[in-house]
């Protein structure tokens, strides 16, 4: 049973993908452009929980905690790193998102310094049997608070009004503009919502896998990379490009070294490039330029 | 056809709209680098100096691909460490004569690029950037794990010092002498590029692939040679690097380096090889002076960074270089003017027959083309022939599929199902500058032209022609390129055949409307192709100029070229077309003589709506 | 000759000496068009006459360099374009535009400024106006038909309630019938509260179902008044297909 158990693992690590990932992809559909500090959210977050800790002790009040505080991060990320560079090519919000990624990473190492530090644990670590196969409430946890959030996400954007005018925006930002949706403010509040999102999978994976300033970089190839797998812009997609990732690292780490697996994985994506450049799932329904 | 005019010589307005200034610059920048070594500065201050030039030379690669191209390459540090590492392995190994060690360097680069570009180049910009990132960990990775190669996370030392063809080059002085030259010779390089037809046609290709496709031009493989030559320059700087430290590591290929890269790139500026000298002189000196709160400096220049990227997005050198030619220029501005040019066309062109049109087999043969875009049918199978010699008018309402049928014929678009048949060649699976070599060029609805060149230099680019001979021609011709003075000469004789000739030294941005379309015509007409598409060449032009382009399309084509016009204004097409073909939903609904086609029921419905 | 501009009335949409550059060329020049309460314009001309850069203008997407639009009094200067669709101008641009991954009944939803409660009604009001949307409600955008496409886009400027509907070049690609039917319905719709300004190249089409017209040429107002008026001036307008 130890694949089965494996799999489990894979499973609670890719639902911290899958958060990740769900705010990159967000923001690459209202943008079209690759939000390059995405890991750095993740890792702000992670660090927002730890200046939380002495002030709050529920778990979950953190998440909220976090999520809200992200909220405004993204906005500012917004604000800075997007609106000015609007009409540019996306190459250049590329480069301002990647700026901003080390501007974050610089500050953390002034204020936290160099060092990884571990979040609060939000569940108890106590780990529950069923049968051969052990699952850690955290794990556990882990996984209740990604699937509640990505069934939210499901729900606002597909049968919400809000939703129907982020994803209207997203299509086709004039006409959306042209019905009166503020086509602006949608874009701000994506960028919101896709920190928020790095923030809480950053409290929840803080604990156990800790943060540090330049931990953001891999996390952000790695939505990167599901983004890519799944299908560019495909919402559904994403997640399972995030699960399979992870499921993959999971199961080859146990057979080879990390470092093989994770050249394994970038050689893999790159194959998926070659054979199959839509992804999995086809890319999103077409944009208006 | 034969032209009488004379070959293109700049006006002296037009020398200072150039860019030699920045040769003066880049000139006294040397200068003044080489007199500040020699006559004061420390032995740390020529460390600096060397770094300097190094990094300068990895920013001179980047901006091929970054800057000329306009793809976000990610892999520029992994290029500059690899050429660190072979330099270092090699040369510890086999203490082998920096001769050799160096071209080593340059090959490996070369060779990892030529792997990755193949896949990687076809994707799509964001695309490209994740792959050349993915490829930047991977390599990033071995460096870090193969530790009986690499010397691990660590790295290794000990690497010997330059000697090129047995003689030693040790002193702090005499390296930074060895890299300044080395830095001479890539801006030697980089500029004769540049300077060079080939060069030139980097900027359509960045700036609109379509039109460069539409002339001939493989963008893919301008592409590839982009990031060949950025492959090259990395690792040149990353050879010189390692036996100038004597000391390599990951840190040689790591992001930060690649972060670090870019900043100087954006900051300097990105197409101009001063640039590269700017970028590197400022952060390598804000690095080092800044050197004990690192952090600090790092939020303090990004948020610079951020603010250049906003406010100058030429950079330092292309936004000086922006400011000083506006100065310039602003005297010596001009307006085009279509009744007043020097030498009537009538005069230009040579008395020549007019030729008739040819009875045997059509140029261009379409036959139940088919077109759909989700649920709307743009065309649905469409027949027609165009023969040698003729003017041929493409008309219909407004959504009639005239736009779709031009960009299926010329490559743009794959038709659904149907036939084309070119030149005697089939050519709907073909790609769009695989169509435009066979012999036809097009114009667009919304003019693409470089607006950062000369009106000269936009019609050169049309004469383009197989890039490996260009190339080399470039690279190994002294003086100027013979290709882009060929390509300038057959341009100012378009220009005058387009009565351009007056502005022809100014930047096509600042051009009005109708000249500027005049421009697209003549640039199209400088791939001398066989078949012309103009697509709405009217629109937007006032009765004058309309009249004035029509005259001017006519005795062109009845000299050397058959045309196809797509328009909705028929006034514009009565005194031009020979025969007219009306589409309308897709479809042929009349084809004929022009006044045939005009009294047709069925055209005049298809304009106007039934009669009440 | 020149329209019966009732100078006591307040004129819904009020376009005055507008003059707009686009890409360099001056598109449009010393344009004074109005609309009033309940009624139907037409803008007709040749393409390239700047019917569509005109309608832009109105809805905010281009900056006038000269002259001002105002709307049911207030000025328009300075407001966003999804601000004056909340004030009451409807658009449904040339080519339709619907949002291609939202289905037809989403395209409609996201359209509503009014309260939730409002929406199950103009949605009902949508499909009695055109039935054929009913037929396939989870339609994505994409996958329907150019007609298809063209009524979804009218109905969706509707369910914003607006006083005014920019209607642009809705005949465009569309067979004959269906061009009938869809101009049919502008009679409805003025007919329900809500002011219509049509442009069209289909000229005979256009001047059926409207009481007033413009003529536009190469950027200015060549002819202007009744629609029965044009209909006459429009034989010597013929000429401009040069035969």
């Amino acid at each position: 049973m130890a694949i089965l158990q494996l799999i489990i693992n894979g499973i609670a690590l890719g639902a911290l993908y899958a958060l990740v990932t769900l705010g990159f992809v967000f923001v690459i559909n209202a943008t079209g452009a690759v939000n390059f500090a995405q890991g750095e959210l993740v890792m702000a977050g992670g660090y927002a929980a730890v200046v939380l800790q002495p002030v709050i002790s529920a778990g979950p009040l953190i998440l909220v905690a976090v999520a809200v505080i992200m909220f405004f991060v993204g906005l500012a990320l917004a604000l800075v790193a997007y609106f000015p560079l609007m009409r540019r090519p996306p190459a250049t919000v590329f480069i301002s998102t990647l700026l901003c990624g080390i501007f974050l990473q610089s500050l953390f190492v002034v204020v936290f310094g160099p060092e990884a530090r571990a979040g609060p644990p939000l569940f108890s670590s106590s780990l529950v049997r069923f049968g051969p196969i052990e699952i850690s409430q955290q794990s556990a946890g882990i996984v209740l608070v990604a699937a509640i959030l990505i069934l939210l996400q499901f729900v606002v954007f597909s049968r919400t009004q809000i939703g129907r005018k982020l994803r209207a925006t997203t299509q086709d930002r004039e006409m959306a503009q042209a019905i009166g949706i503020p086509a602006l403010r949608m874009i701000a509040i994506t960028f919101g919502i896709g920190a928020s999102l790095a923030g809480v999978a950053g409290a929840l994976l803080a604990n156990q896998y800790f943060v540090w300033p330049t931990g953001g970089i891999t996390l952000t190839v790695l939505a990167y990379m599901a983004v890519v797998i799944g299908g560019w812009g495909n919402i559904p997609g994403a997640v399972i490009g995030a699960m399979l990732i992870a499921l993959f690292q999971v199961v080859v780490a146990s057979f080879v070294s990390y470092t093989a697996a994770t050249i394994l994985l970038y050689l893999m994506v790159l194959w998926v490039f070659i054979v199959r450049p839509q992804g999995l799932f086809g890319e999103h329904a077409p944009r208006r330029a | 056809m034969t032209l009488h005019a004379s070959p293109f010589r700049p006006s002296v307005s037009a020398f200072w709209a150039r860019a030699p200034l920045s040769s003066l610059c880049l000139a006294a920048a040397f200068i003044a680098l080489a007199a500040h070594a020699l006559l004061y500065a420390s032995l740390y201050d020529l460390r600096f100096l060397s770094l300097v030039c190094i990094y300068a030379i990895m920013v001179l690669g980047f901006q091929f691909i970054f800057g000329h191209v306009g793809a976000v390459s990610l892999a520029q540090s992994t290029f500059f460490g690899l050429g660190g590492y072979v330099t270092g392995i090699v040369g510890v190994e086999f203490g082998l004569d920096s001769a050799i060690l160096l071209p080593l360097s340059v090959l490996a680069a070369v060779a990892l690029a030529s792997v990755i570009a193949v896949p990687v180049l076809k994707l799509e910009d964001h695309y490209f950037s994740l792959a050349t990132l993915g490829i930047g960990l991977v390599v990033q990775l071995v460096a870090i794990n193969w530790e009986t190669l690499t010397g691990g996370l660590n790295g290794f030392s000990g690497i010997p010092p330059f000697r090129l063809l047995g003689f030693p080059i040790e002193s702090r002085l005499h390296v930074f002498l060895f890299v300044w030259v080395c830095l001479i010779v890539a801006i030697l390089i980089s500029t004769r590029i540049l300077n060079s037809l080939y060069g030139c046609s980097f900027n359509l290709v960045r700036e609109s692939p379509h039109a460069a496709a539409s002339l001939g031009i493989d963008v893919g493989r301008m592409r590839l040679a982009a990031f060949l030559l950025s492959a090259a320059y990395g690792g040149f700087a990353g050879a010189l690097m390692a036996q100038v430290l004597r000391v390599v590591s990951p840190e040689n290929l790591d992001l930060s380096l690649m972060a670090t890269c870019l900043i100087m790139t954006v900051v300097g500026g990105s197409t101009r090889p001063l640039g590269a000298i700017v970028g590197a002189l400022l952060i390598v000196f804000l690095r080092e002076r800044f050197r004990i709160a690192q952090s600090y400096s790092l939020i303090a220049y990004t948020s610079a960074t951020l603010a250049v990227l906003v406010l100058a997005p030429y950079g330092i050198v292309g936004s000086a270089e922006r400011l000083w030619t506006r100065y310039v220029r602003r005297s010596a501005r001009e307006r085009a003017n279509p009744g007043a040019e020097e030498t009537d066309i009538d005069d230009l062109l040579e008395p020549t027959t007019t030729r008739p049109p040819s009875g045997e087999q059509a140029l261009l043969c379409v036959r139940g083309v088919v077109k759909q875009f989700g649920g709307v049918h743009a065309l649905e199978g469409v027949d027609f022939d165009v023969r040698e010699g003729e003017i041929v008018g493409l008309i219909g309402p407004n959504g009639s599929g005239k736009t779709t049928l031009i960009n299926v014929i010329s490559g743009l678009y794959v038709a659904d199902t149907g036939t084309i048949v070119f030149a005697g060649q089939a050519t709907v699976d073909l790609p769009a500058h695989a169509v435009s070599k066979l012999g036809m060029a097009r114009t667009f609805q919304h003019i693409d032209l470089v607006d950062d060149l000369s009106v000269i230099d936009n019609i050169a680019i049309g004469a383009f022609r197989p890039e490996n001979a260009m190339l080399r021609a470039a690279l190994l011709t002294l003086g100027s390129d013979p290709c882009l003075t060929k390509a300038r000469d057959r341009a100012a004789a378009l220009a005058a055949l387009l009565g351009v000739t007056e502005v022809a030294g100014l930047r096509c941005g600042e051009l009005p409307y109708g000249t500027r379309r005049r421009v697209e015509v003549a640039r199209a007409l400088a791939a001398e192709p066989r078949l012309l598409l103009l697509d709405e060449p009217a629109a937007g032009l006032n009765e004058i100029e309309q009249a004035d382009l029509a005259r001017r399309i006519k005795r062109i084509a009845e000299a050397s070229v058959t045309v196809l016009v797509i328009e909705h204004n028929l006034l514009f097409l009565g005194a031009l077309a020979s025969r007219l073909i009306c589409l309308d939903r897709g479809r042929i609904i009349a084809a004929g003589s022009p006044e045939e086609v005009r009294r047709d029921r069925r055209v005049i419905e298809a304009y106007l709506g039934e009669a009440a | 000759m020149s329209s019966a501009d009732h100078a006591g009335v307040q004129r819904l949409l009020r376009v005055e000496r507008l003059q707009v550059r686009y890409d360099a060329v001056t598109a449009l020049r010393d344009i004074t068009v109005t609309v009033g309460a309940n009624e139907a314009v037409a803008l007709v001309g040749a393409n390239g006459a700047g019917k569509s850069t005109l309608f832009k203008s109105i809805m905010g997407f281009l900056k006038p360099s000269a002259g001002g639009i105002s709307f049911a009094g207030r000025s328009l200067a300075r407001l966003r374009p999804d601000a004056r669709a909340r004030l009451g101008l409807g658009y449904c641009p040339e080519g339709r535009q619907v949002f291609p991954g939202l289905t037809v009944r989403e395209n409609l939803e996201v359209a509503v400024t009014g309260p939730a409660s409002s929406r199950p009604a103009l949605i009902d009001y949508a499909y009695e106006l055109f039935p054929a949307l009913a037929e396939r409600p989870g339609a994505l955008g994409w996958q329907l038909s150019g007609g298809q496409q063209q009524m979804l886009a009218i109905a969706r400027a509707l369910m914003g309630r607006p006083r005014l509907l920019l209607l642009d070049e809705p005949s465009l690609g569309l067979a004959p019938k269906l061009v009938d039917e869809v101009l049919k319905r502008v009679r409805t719709i003025v007919a329900s509260g809500t002011s219509v300004l049509l442009a069209e190249q289909n000229v005979t089409k256009a001047l059926a179902c409207c009481e007033r017209a413009y003529l536009l040429e190469v950027g200015t107002v060549a002819l202007a008044g009744a629609a029965a008026d044009l209909r006459g001036a429009w034989e010597v307008k013929k000429a401009y297909l040069g035969g």
